[in-house]
């Protein structure tokens, strides 16, 4: 049983399958909630694979008529961040049972009972409608020898990143950091992989570059 | 670069990752929200949302952090003994937290809440700021506030050290960055189905009231 909130005037409820199966009837396109239902593995609702390859065919056509929109280069890339559900994934709380918490079952913070509860708990700010500027400077045309120049510090930058990244892979991996003489691991950050979670964080942009189409983020960010 | 494989080979080695376990007996609550709760979450938007264990992980380490702030006055602790919290003990925000610990986890937390539509996050860390903002113009140097402040007692007035270097700087930076992102809010939300937002009026962070 998925936890569900719903807020309405500044206050969140909290509700379960009901609630969801509620909210999951609210009025939107079928495929879009067919979409939804199938990319969360929805408990309530049962589609066979003759549908979902149908879906997966229908998912790529509003894909690709999506990216092709004439929009104009910035309306597009705001307004298409948040018009994509089927491409994006519903974070799943484990199922807490007040009578397993001495079992073999794995521990989960989630689980951990609350000893100050929230009474009323306060919802997100709706948002406005005011758009950002862009900030990016806008860079004049550069020449040859200026664009040499630029290429062989980017020649470096990479450089440098691979060296790191290679160095962590094979001394540090899963850890928290890779100590930079000895090459020894070093947990400074409770060991969970910092430096690797922390260089995701990021690298988007450096592992897969500027050109990627995998986010209007990253076309924002890259300018 | 067009590293994929190495991006999808970095996302896959996540998903053994266990908040269960730890290296430290104390852990540092701001540097764990900045390096792995905003790791998550800022790869899961670059990459266009298209790996969900991201945002998975992001939720399991959002659960973890905000165990954090079950305190009486629901401060959170930022040097926190994770063992103890775990095993389920009493536990009370610190009397000398530094600024910048206390006031730059908004950033993450917003972001956590709209993403999973679950609001517990963004309630989390919007009574802190309800603090700061209730007293930004009573402290020693009105406007600004000191280096160490006192979460237990809710008094961010006390201290007489400031500056908007180190301990401090955070703080500052993640106020923009959080309005902006409430601002876009809208346009990054991506789960309708959990706010319904179509029968909700406006409401800004200033004037959504403070009830415990």
């Amino acid at each position: 049983m998925l936890e569900t909130w719903f807020c309405r005037n500044g206050d969140c409820y909290l509700s379960t399958a009901a609630a969801k199966s509620r909210a999951f009837h609210a009025p939107r396109p079928f495929i879009t909630r067919a979409l939804y239902s199938w990319s969360t593995q929805s408990h309530t609702m049962m589609i066979n694979s003759r549908w979902k390859i149908l879906l997966l065919f229908s998912a790529a056509f509003i894909l690709l008529v999506l990216l092709k929109s004439p929009y104009s280069r910035y309306s597009s890339q705001y307004s298409n961040l948040g018009s994509r559900p089927g491409s994006y994934g519903v974070f799943q709380r484990p199922h807490c049972s007040s009578t397993a918490h001495h079992d073999n079952t794995k521990f989960q913070w989630a689980c951990v009972p609350t000893r100050y509860p929230v009474s009323r708990m306060r919802s997100l700010p709706v948002a406005g409608s005011n758009k950002i500027p862009r900030i990016q400077a806008t860079f004049p045309k550069e020449s040859s020898s200026e664009r040499t120049t630029r290429l062989a510090r980017l020649d470096a930058v990479k450089g440098n990143f691979s060296h790191a990244w290679e160095g962590y892979k094979s001394h540090a991996w899963l850890r928290d950091e890779v100590m930079p003489l000895s090459g020894r691991p070093h947990d400074p950050f409770g060991g969970w992989a910092a430096s690797l979670v922390d260089s995701l964080g990021w690298s988007p942009l450096s592992l897969l570059g500027c050109s990627s189409t995998l986010s209007n983020i990253t076309q924002i960010l890259c300018g | 670069m067009g590293l994929y494989d190495e991006f999808r080979s970095a996302v896959k080695a996540i998903e053994v990752i266990d908040f269960s376990t730890c290296a430290l007996d104390e852990i540092n609550v701001f540097e764990t929200t900045i390096r792995y709760l905003g790791g998550f979450l800022s790869a899961y938007d670059l990459s266009g949302g298209q790996y969900p264990a991201l945002l998975q992980k992001a939720g399991e380490m959002g659960d973890m952090l905000y165990v954090a702030f079950d305190t009486p006055n629901r401060m959170p602790i930022t040097r926190w003994n994770f063992k103890a919290a775990a095993a389920g003990a009493s536990q009370e925000a610190g009397e000398n937290v530094l600024v910048a610990e206390i006031g730059s986890l908004t950033l993450e937390f917003t972001r956590l809440s709209q993403l999973t539509g679950d609001p517990r996050y963004f309630d989390a860390v919007q009574r802190i700021m309800d603090i700061f903002d209730a007293q930004q113009s009573k402290t020693k140097l009105p406007g600004m506030w000191s280096v160490v402040v006192n979460a237990k007692k809710e008094d961010f007035t006390g201290g007489t050290g400031f500056t908007i270097g180190g301990m401090a700087d955070s703080l500052y930076e993640y106020l923009p960055k959080v309005r902006e992102s409430n601002i876009l809010k809208a346009r990054f939300l991506t789960r309708p189905s959990n706010i319904s937002s179509s029968a909700e009026p406006p409401i800004s962070i200033a004037n959504s009231s403070t009830t415990r």
